[in-house]
């Protein structure tokens, strides 16, 4: 077979297309590593395993709540079951910064705190952590966001912020 | 360059023919209940009104849709479109027809065993399946058998290939055939993950041969054919594009050898790219994640490759219909020939598909719009319509060659690709607002108690959207069914319009026609972005998540 | 990444896509506002990690 031609034709125009594109995507990369490494939204990264089926053994969600460990920072261990979130309600006020540890007693579920750039798979087996500080007073929902279920809809908390 | 003489015989057309009709079933039962999903969202409850007896629960006819219409209607779709590219393209008939026809029926069987705990309400578990939710074993085994159903039909293709390059030394494999074979190997690479989940994890675990899964593991597994799988939907649609569109528009393609690197691409990258489905996930590391950041922005290049070939195919299309000027080519397009106008309008909406899908993969971005209502806002632009509307055009003009009867009430399929893209639109736009607002996706949002007033307006344009979109895939289907019974002849058997290229093929580089190096690339790249958090995680696995059933109500 | 002549295309001229080009920057542009748009939506919902 005669290849007398054989190369890779690029249109210019096709060729300026192609650096452009990458040079958009390179820009776009480096504005997401600069927002999750110097700004901190991050997303969650693994924190500890626990056994779905025996909550009790793993100290901090035997009882679930919110712990304070300093002056307006919280510790809150929210375990999520079909098809309620326990504990439903938390207050803490204005101005904490609240870092979430939630993990499932059986099926997956999500937590997505409204609002909030605080969203995770909560997976049995995991406990999943992200951190918020809530500035101004009021009622923020967490609501489940992955199917668990038939009463899935219903699934949902609220920080209640107070001044 | 070459005159496409080549005959396929009637057998053949029948064998590729069944995969439609197969196909279009699905997609007519299952594209039932996204409209009943919108217009729940809207505050039209029809599941507890009317469908109740039969169909038991939203999140029964949720799983219905998204198995049919994602799963079925797409790979049984694409198998038939597959068997008639690789023929056609390399003229010569399959090599072992049997054995693509045993895949063919094993992915029937497979659908059939499947469908079952669905419309019991024993398989409710949408089509993500996952764990530790637990369906009925015949779903897990039903699944499986399609899967590897479309794999034994990909093993004809291969076999098919190596007769006809033994006989075609040193020939550049025709592009529709080469592109097939790309998307299968891709399909085959990209379905392992899936294999593994149910042949190890998932039967074993619903028959009570084990007592726990992780589910973390599972969703790894999971997400490494997730992603790919769009991949899957899409190259059919992108061979379409740079492959037939710019002949049924009346030009050529402008680049044979873009395009068959764009396709080397998407090999490569499709597959290593699942965990940005699992940004949010606990027990994936941020450095992985970031890793998986990166090679997802890497397989979105091939898209802008593709991008740009298909509109400057378009473009020489139009030229030589007389356009003129910057953009006058455009309304030169054949707007009025159904199956032209379906890809055209995929491809507009597939743009905004491919933008939210930029979004989605931008790591920390995702935290606003992980499991919202914007990401089925997303892949309805993509698959349901950059995919599935492609697909509708491909058989406004591929039934009628098969049959060599005349396409049923044309009028009608310019009608409903219109409303396709005007109820997308609307569905569309509205999902990804109200997701960004805060929407839960796989939600019956008429049953929440936490929606704030704000949403009212867009979930009544979901509603209305989909509404829309109800008419237009019954108006789909009566034209194909009309087609099929039509006593119409068409007087000459029709040709496929498959695109010549603006080089001579047998001028792209050898380097694009060889398959070991870029197999070898594929390997390594899944070993660098997976091995090592493939062994971690199972290695650490702790199996301690029995079934969970008892959730389905109904 | 080839500077040499163009092989005869038929009979067909060989156009520039300058239509394509036009398109796809408006395509570039909505791309920029887009992905920014989410990109600013997430800043203003703070930040999530607290060392």
């Amino acid at each position: 077979m005669a290849n007398k031609h054989e190369s890779m034709h690029i249109d210019p125009y096709e060729k300026t297309w192609i650096i452009v594109s990458i040079l958009m995507l390179a820009v776009f990369f480096g504005a997401i590593t600069v927002a999750g490494l110097s700004f901190g939204v991050r997303v969650p990264d693994p924190v500890a395993r626990v056994n779905p089926t025996d909550l009790q053994a793993s100290g901090t969600f035997a009882e679930p709540g919110l712990k304070e460990v300093a002056p307006k920072r919280y510790e809150a261990y929210i375990v999520a079951q079909t098809w309620s979130f326990n504990p439903r309600e938390i207050t803490v006020p204005a101005g904490s910064i609240v870092k979430f540890y939630v993990t499932s007693r059986d099926v997956q579920h999500g937590f997505k705190l409204q609002n909030t750039n605080v969203n995770m798979q909560i997976v049995p087996g995991q406990v999943s952590s992200l951190a918020v500080k809530f500035d101004e007073p009021g009622e923020y929902d967490f609501i489940c966001t992955e199917y668990c279920g038939i009463a899935h809809a219903t699934m949902y908390g609220k920080v209640i912020v107070v001044p | 360059m070459t005159a496409n003489t080549y005959q396929l015989t009637a057998k053949e057309k029948r064998f590729i023919g069944w995969h439609f009709i197969f196909a279009i079933a699905a997609l007519s039962i299952g594209s039932l209940f996204g409209p009943f999903q919108a217009m729940e969202h809207a505050g039209w409850n029809f599941y507890d009104k009317f469908l109740n007896p039969i169909f038991h629960s939203y999140y029964e006819g949720l799983t219905l849709h998204g198995v049919l219409n994602a799963l079925i209607w797409t790979t049984f779709f694409i198998t038939g479109f597959l068997t008639f590219t690789i023929i056609y393209g390399l003229k010569r008939p399959l090599r072992y027809p049997k054995l693509n026809a045993l895949g063919f029926w094993m992915m029937v069987v497979g659908l059939l065993i499947a469908a079952v705990p669905i419309l019991l309400n024993q398989a409710s578990v949408l089509y993500t399946f996952y764990p530790p939710m637990k369906a009925h074993p015949a779903f897990y085994i039903g699944v499986t058998l399609v899967v590897v159903g479309s794999w034994i039909e990909g093993y004809g293709f291969y076999l098919t290939y190596y007769q006809w390059r033994k006989e075609n030394p040193g020939v550049r494999t025709p592009l529709i055939s080469f592109m097939s074979l790309i998307t299968m190997v891709m399909w085959q690479v990209a379905t392992l993950g899936a294999a593994a989940e149910l042949l190890v994890d998932l039967i074993p675990w619903s028959l009570g041969l084990r007592a726990g899964l992780d589910p973390q593991l599972d969703r790894t597994y999971f997400w490494w054919t997730g992603h790919p799988l769009v991949y899957f939907w899409l190259l059919p649609a992108y061979m379409s594009w740079y492959a037939f569109l710019p002949r049924q528009a009346g030009g050529k393609l402008f680049s044979d050898s873009l395009a068959r690197f764009s396709f080397w691409l998407f090999l490569l990258l499709s597959v290593p790219v699942g965990f940005h489905h699992q940004y949010v996930d606990p027990g994936v590391p941020e450095g992985w994640k970031m890793v998986h950041s990166l090679l997802t922005y890497s397989v979105f290049f091939p898209s802008m490759l593709t991008a740009f070939t298909v509109v400057a195919s378009l473009e020489n299309a139009g030229r030589n219909r007389g356009g003129k000027g910057l953009l006058g080519w455009i309304t030169k397009l054949p707007w009025n020939d159904p199956s032209v106008l379906a890809q055209l309008l995929a491809g507009i909406l597939f743009f905004f598909g491919g933008i939210g899908g930029l979004i989605n993969a931008s790591y920390n971005i995702n935290l606003v719009v992980h499991n919202t209502a914007w990401v089925p806002g997303h892949f309805h632009l993509t698959v349901a319509t950059g995919v599935t509307l492609t697909f509708m055009g491909i058989l406004y003009w591929l039934v009628p060659y098969l049959t060599k009867k005349p396409l049923w009430c044309k009028k009608c399929a310019v009608i409903q690709v219109w409303l396709w893209f005007i109820g997308m639109t609307i569905f569309s736009n509205a999902m990804h607002v109200v997701g960004l607002l805060g929407a839960p996706r796989r939600t019956p949002l008429g049953a929440a108690p936490y929606i704030p007033e704000e949403w009212a307006g867009h979930l009544l344009r979901v509603g209305i959207g989909g509404f829309i979109l109800l008419i237009s895939v019954y108006l789909f289907v009566a034209v194909m069914i009309g087609s099929l019974v039509t006593k119409k002849k068409l007087s000459e058997e029709p040709e496929p319009p498959v695109a010549e290229s603006l080089l001579d093929p047998q001028t792209t580089p050898r380097w694009l026609d060889r398959w070991v190096p870029w197999l070898v690339g594929v390997v390594i790249l899944l070993v660098i972005a997976y091995g090592p958090q493939l062994v971690y995680q199972i290695s650490t696995a702790q199996f301690t998540s029995p079934p969970i059933t008892n959730i389905f109500g109904g | 990444m080839s500077n040499e002549k163009l092989p005869d295309s038929g009979n067909e001229q060989f156009e520039h896509p300058k239509g394509a080009a036009v398109i796809l920057a408006i395509f570039f542009l909505l791309i920029i506002i887009l992905w920014g748009s989410v990109y600013l939506i997430m800043l203003s919902r703070g930040v999530t990690f607290y060392g």
